[in-house]
């Protein structure tokens, strides 16, 4: 079945989707200490899986998604979790976070903090609970 | 290592490793049970600490306190873990067979664990905003579970169940949201110096109130109840267990947090209201549960009067009251979940929830009927169960305060309480075999009965000493200098100290 949709709104679809998810992971890279965050990164993420399904439709969208966005959630929780765990064993606290500072080529000095992983951990969770949602609204079931 | 957030962490460690091998049954099931046996282990090891070396406090991210969030486990917490996590082992183990012969729905297990969380998570807070999301935690979870298997009046049950508590929620963020304007703060420890130094004490009292009313809906009080008959009955027996058990017991744990620490100030203002609550709490829940044939509702009532009684006693905030409200609260959380797993097996059996239905059970199941006697005896207050001496802690203390027409009141509930259950107990296994009872009970679901009936003998056994434990905890709640000292004192300022002592 052939869904009735513009010209217009399948062609910008397809050129916005990659600056959204460039949008999405800057989101998540800036998280720690500027406006952004797994959070929000992951709902950005799904925000822009949902413009695709608004514009394709749910059959073809779902032929070029992998399956199983709810094992993600399940990852992610994990890594939330497991990005605690150091500062709990190191008597410094539950969730307590270190910055890094790396030397990398053409990049310079590069700063890194350890809750990125707890960010990251968010970021797969949202998504995969955010794509959980749309696939099951889009089934479409009596 | 710090012990304090062990119980959490390994509540949503479980969680997650169940939810990841949603599609193995069985590896889940394993995982699921050592995981709560690990949880209950790592509760007896804080409680032990907290025992031997005072207050324990986790300063979360090493942002110290009273800027950032703390875990505090001092003697009521830590008591209160212990027991949910002892009670969600046997509601656990009690599924397994509840479960195997009905249909296989994935989410059982995490959301079981992630219950468990929010439960340890909300005793174990310092800070109220903290305990507001370990509350949604907890009861988003609930949600699911109450609703788990999906059948028709289980749906409508749920309907009521969430509406009225996210009505709750939001009010719960309001009283918070007030506070945090009133006092700039939310640490537990840091706001009683804060609000008793408040300009307007009028403003604190409805504050409180606000949250009176807010934990009030959590903990079945009246005029807040009406949602408990048709979550706890619709529900998964097992889940019955968890929720009459555990769950409603956290909103009287907040009152009594809240109440006596942070609101101490005003705490007496508030006592009228709360005891006015907790009398009409204890009375229509009898007179609820006299009106009831199917077993499931009948418990859920009881359930209601019973928190009316631990509510009196929490809001008497004596000495001897504390002391009865927490061996009602251990009292009812072993007998009642002893109850529900019990009437289970009759359920099971019967193939209905119809105590006029079922009869003359006694010669399919004597095993049970006997444990279900001794859940009767100990929530009615039979001696020398503990509900008795919990019962007669509360009366006393309402003597000594002053209030006869409370106490004459709550005694005759007691005699109340004792009818319908004894009733309960005859229909079900008493009198002719109404019905030809073909259903075995697996051994999953007898052993947790078995171990509850023992824990509650043994409990019995030891009333002396624990008895003087819930002396030293309810002393604990009435002084809470020690737990401001541990969470404020120098020794936990910078990040890393735990406050913990030798105990590290």
């Amino acid at each position: 079945m052939r869904r009735p949709t513009t010209i217009l709104a399948t062609t910008v679809a397809r050129l916005i989707l990659p600056f959204l998810l460039l949008f999405s992971l800057d989101l998540l890279l800036a998280g720690h200490n500027r406006p952004g965050g797994g959070f929000i990164a992951g709902v950005m993420l799904v925000a822009a899986i949902a413009l695709q399904y608004v514009v394709f439709g749910v059959a073809q969208v779902r032929r070029r998604l992998p399956r199983g966005s709810l094992g993600l959630t399940a990852t992610g929780l994990a890594l939330a979790l497991g990005s605690g765990i150091p500062g709990l064993l190191r008597g410094e606290g539950f969730l307590k976070s270190w910055v890094i500072h790396w030397s990398l080529p053409l990049l310079g000095e590069v700063e890194w903090a350890t809750a990125f992983i707890f960010d990251l951990g968010i970021f797969l969770l949202v998504a995969g609970v955010g794509l959980t949602l749309l696939a099951l609204i889009g089934e479409d079931r009596p | 290592m710090n012990w304090v957030p062990a119980p959490i962490l390994l509540s949503l460690a479980t969680a997650i490793l169940c939810s990841g091998l949603i599609r193995w049954r069985r590896a889940q099931v394993w995982v699921s049970l050592l995981g709560s046996l690990a949880t209950t282990a790592a509760a007896g090891r804080l409680l032990l600490l907290v025992w031997e070396a005072g207050p324990q406090v986790h300063v979360m991210g090493g942002w110290s306190p009273p800027f950032g969030i703390v875990l505090v486990a001092d003697l009521l917490s830590g008591s209160l873990v212990a027991l949910a996590s002892v009670v969600a082992c046997l509601s656990l183990l009690y599924s397994t067979g509840y479960l195997e012969e009905r249909e296989a729905r994935a989410g059982f297990h995490p959301l079981f664990h992630f219950l468990l969380m929010g439960i340890h998570g909300a005793f174990l807070t310092g800070d109220v905003f903290n305990l507001f999301v370990f509350f949604e935690v907890l009861l988003l979870a609930s949600y699911s579970l109450v609703a788990y298997g999906g059948t028709g009046a289980q749906l409508e049950a749920t309907l009521k169940y969430a509406t009225l508590n996210l009505v709750g929620s939001a009010v719960f963020l309001l009283a918070v949201g007030a506070l945090y304007g009133l006092a700039g703060t939310l640490n537990m420890a840091h706001l009683p110096a804060r609000l008793a130094a408040a300009e307007s004490p009028a403003i604190v009292l409805a504050i409180l109130l606000l949250f009176v009313a807010v934990f009030g809906t959590k903990a079945a009080a009246f005029p807040f109840h009406f949602w408990l008959p048709d979550a706890h009955s619709s529900a998964p027996t097992p889940i019955s267990a968890m929720l009459s058990g555990v769950l409603i017991k956290v909103g009287a744990y907040a009152i009594l947090r809240l109440g006596g620490l942070v609101f101490a100030s005003v705490q007496a203002l508030a006592q009228p209201v709360l005891l006015g609550m907790a009398a009409v709490t204890m009375v229509v829940g009898a007179l609820g549960a006299l009106a009831q044939r199917d077993v499931k509702r009948l418990l859920a009532y009881s359930s209601i009067s019973q928190m009316g009684y631990i509510l009196l006693g929490v809001g008497l905030f004596t000495p001897g009251g504390l002391r009865g409200a927490l061996l009602l609260i251990l009292n009812h959380a072993l007998g009642k979940a002893l109850l529900f797993l019990a009437a289970g097996h009759a359920v099971h059996a019967a193939g209905t929830r119809d105590m006029q239905a079922m009869g003359g059970l006694r010669a399919l199941l004597p095993g049970t009927s006997a444990a279900f006697l001794v859940g009767v005896l100990a929530i009615a207050g039979v001696p020398p169960l503990p509900g008795f001496f919990a019962k007669l802690a509360i009366l006393q203390a309402l003597l000594a305060a002053g209030h006869p027409v409370l106490a004459a009141l709550a005694a005759a509930m007691a005699l109340a309480t004792l009818l319908y259950l004894f009733r309960a107990w005859q229909w079900i296994f008493w009198g002719t075999t109404q019905k030809e009872a073909t259903h075995a009970v697996p051994i999953g679901m007898r052993a947790p009965v078995a171990v509850l009936a023992l824990l509650l003998a043994l409990v019995t056994a030891s009333l002396g000493p624990v008895s003087a434990w819930l002396t030293e905890v309810a002393a604990q709640v009435r002084s809470p200098e020690a737990y401001v000292g541990r969470v404020l004192g120098g020794e936990v300022g910078s990040p890393g100290a735990q406050g913990g002592g030798p105990a590290r």
